[in-house]
């Protein structure tokens, strides 16, 4: 036992290689490069501006005739995903070269976050529609196989799904792969990686759900003060006055917009310097 | 150790060593039995005719219950703690080992986790303020505290489980005293914050595996419940009482096993980490 002890003595001071290596250099790396969010912010409000015109147009459209407001939505919507695919993939081709160009110890620039190439871009969206498409069919078949016979495999596809797409972007970015053959290449990294890329996969989840509660704090300390705020309204107990819906809207904008907003300066980037980082034969893709 | 390299030895020394996931069975099962005399007591507590004795008689329950519960989680711990580093470092394991880790490490695991309590529940102090905006009767001040007491809370909670992830592990393998365990807890999350988040993180990957595995058995049991209990055909009743109750069986030999199973690779994974390979 003495001796077992003995040896177990020098625990508290682990080696720091592999992944946690790449995973504290991609930290660094976002430390000390902010502007690495810009690309993320900008689709993030392109994409906004995107939902906001095409909800606009259909809302005008319901008012002139309703039939024809809901007609319309399907085409509306259908050119808003295709424009919200096109733009994030414009963007994150831009971050993907930021990163590379952060790791290497380059210096960044805010104009680096609108320079990609359009050809590249348009093979990312092409590659994200191929997965986006994949999951809604392991989600609508594996969704059968739960409500014909119990058998609920629908979190463990969506989890293996998430874990074989990760990379694939990266694939088309930096070893200017076609969509087809990146989303090949995504599936074969996970065969031969299968450890690196859970690891990226549950390091991002921890990141999202670590400032996914401080988002929610912000949000309950901007919520504290309406109960007292609204003491009066709740009082009297009209649910269909027009400040009690404001009052119960606004937190619900504000959450949404605080988890888009954390997710572009923090999550997204730090997830893209760790993925570029592994991809260019980091410790971990060696 | 690489935290790749142990995942992998975690694993590895979990499917040669499985049935060591037994010992939060029977850990489980002394719960039990220590559930049995705070049980008698607080009932008996209950239908007692004075009042004096009833409030006493529930205090005393409770504090059976929590304080058995605290000492045989503790020991028990630092048996299992114990044997899952003797197996990292690349020994065996025995009843004998076992029994000396207990020895010589469950005091020590008991106060340490009698103090982490403590602190997990130091943000229960935040809520101070609505208690006293209830007490003086006032239903929006008192929302309005509780919503300022959670927003506080969660984040704190957060990284206070977060803080107190390594220090089981640290108590039994390190030669500290129990001040020291918890500031070292705190420095290896300083110094490894990726490693405490994976680690903190893994288990319920594994979980959606182990999840999924149970359905293919309790998922066409429900259904079998469900169908038998809509269409009528000789024989429905029955069918449904045994579909419910091996529904029922499953559920909980499943629940059991996974959390006993995720338990047992979540310490393997930690002490394979702690422990330099061998």
């Amino acid at each position: 036992m003495k001796t077992a002890l003995l040896a177990i003595l020098p625990i508290l001071k682990p080696l720091k290689m592999g992944f946690e290596q790449d995973a504290e250099e991609g930290f660094r790396a976002w430390r000390r490069n902010h502007v690495l969010a810009a690309p993320f912010l900008f689709s993030m409000l392109v994409n906004l501006l995107l939902f906001a015109m095409a909800f606009a147009a259909i809302l005008l459209l319901t008012r002139l005739n309703i039939w024809l407001g809901l007609l319309a939505a399907i085409p509306f919507f259908t050119l808003f995903f295709i424009a919200r695919y096109l733009v994030s993939a414009r963007f994150f081709t831009s971050a993907v070269n930021m990163a590379e160009k952060a790791l290497s110890g380059g210096r960044l620039d805010f104009s680096d976050a609108f320079q990609a190439d359009n050809h590249t871009a348009l093979k990312v969206a092409a590659s994200d529609i191929i997965w986006g498409l994949t999951a809604f069919a392991s989600l609508a078949g594996f969704g059968m196989l739960k409500f014909i016979l119990g058998i609920d495999f629908t979190a463990l596809s969506a989890f293996l799904i998430g874990c074989a797409s990760l990379f694939t972007p990266f694939f088309i970015v930096l070893s200017s792969r076609g969509p087809v053959e990146a989303v090949g290449d995504g599936i074969n990294y996970l065969q031969t990686k299968p450890l690196t890329v859970t690891l990226l996969f549950i390091i991002r989840s921890f990141a999202s759900t670590f400032t996914g509660t401080f988002v929610w704090a912000v949000l309950l300390l901007c919520a504290a003060p309406l109960p007292v705020l609204a003491a009066d309204m709740i009082s009297g107990l009209n649910p269909f006055n027009p400040r009690i819906i404001v009052f119960i809207a606004l937190p619900l904008i504000l959450l949404m917009f605080l988890a888009s907003l954390s997710s572009a300066l923090i999550v997204s980037p730090l997830f893209t310097l760790w993925a570029v980082r592994i991809h260019s034969g980091g410790e971990a893709g060696k | 150790m690489i935290l790749e390299d142990a995942l992998e030895k975690g694993y590895y020394l979990f499917r040669r060593n499985w049935w060591i996931a037994a010992i939060p069975i029977f850990r489980y099962l002394l719960y039990l039995f220590l559930l049995l005399p705070a049980g008698v007591l607080a009932f008996s507590a209950a239908f007692t005719p004075f009042q004096f004795l009833k409030a006493a008689g529930l205090m005393l329950a409770g504090l059976l219950f929590f304080t058995g519960y605290l000492a045989v989680k503790s020991f028990i711990n630092a048996g299992f703690i114990g044997l899952c580093l003797d197996l990292s470092g690349g020994g065996s394991c025995s009843k004998d080992s076992f029994i000396s880790w207990i020895r010589f490490r469950g005091v020590k695991l008991f106060l340490v986790e009698a103090l982490a309590s403590l602190v997990f529940f130091a943000p229960l102090l935040l809520f101070l303020p609505a208690i006293a905006a209830g007490l003086s009767k006032n239903p929006s001040l008192t929302a309005s505290a509780a919503i300022a007491g959670f927003a506080f809370a969660i984040p704190l909670w957060l990284i206070i489980r977060l803080a107190l992830k390594p220090l089981r592990y640290l108590a039994v393998a390190g030669d500290l005293d129990v001040a020291d365990t918890f500031t070292q807890s705190i420095n290896f999350l300083k110094r490894h914050p990726t490693a405490v988040a994976v680690l903190a993180t893994a288990p319920s990957i594994a979980g959606l595996f182990l999840n999924a595995l149970t359905t293919i058995i309790a998922g066409p049991l429900t259904k079998i419940m469900d169908v038998s209990s809509h269409i009528s055909f000789a024989g429905a009743e029955y069918a449904q009482v045994l579909a419910g109750a091996a529904t029922i069986f499953t559920g909980v030999i499943a629940g059991f096993l996974t959390s006993t199973i995720l338990e047992t690779l979540t310490n393997l994974w930690w002490t394979s980490y702690l422990k330099p390979s061998s």
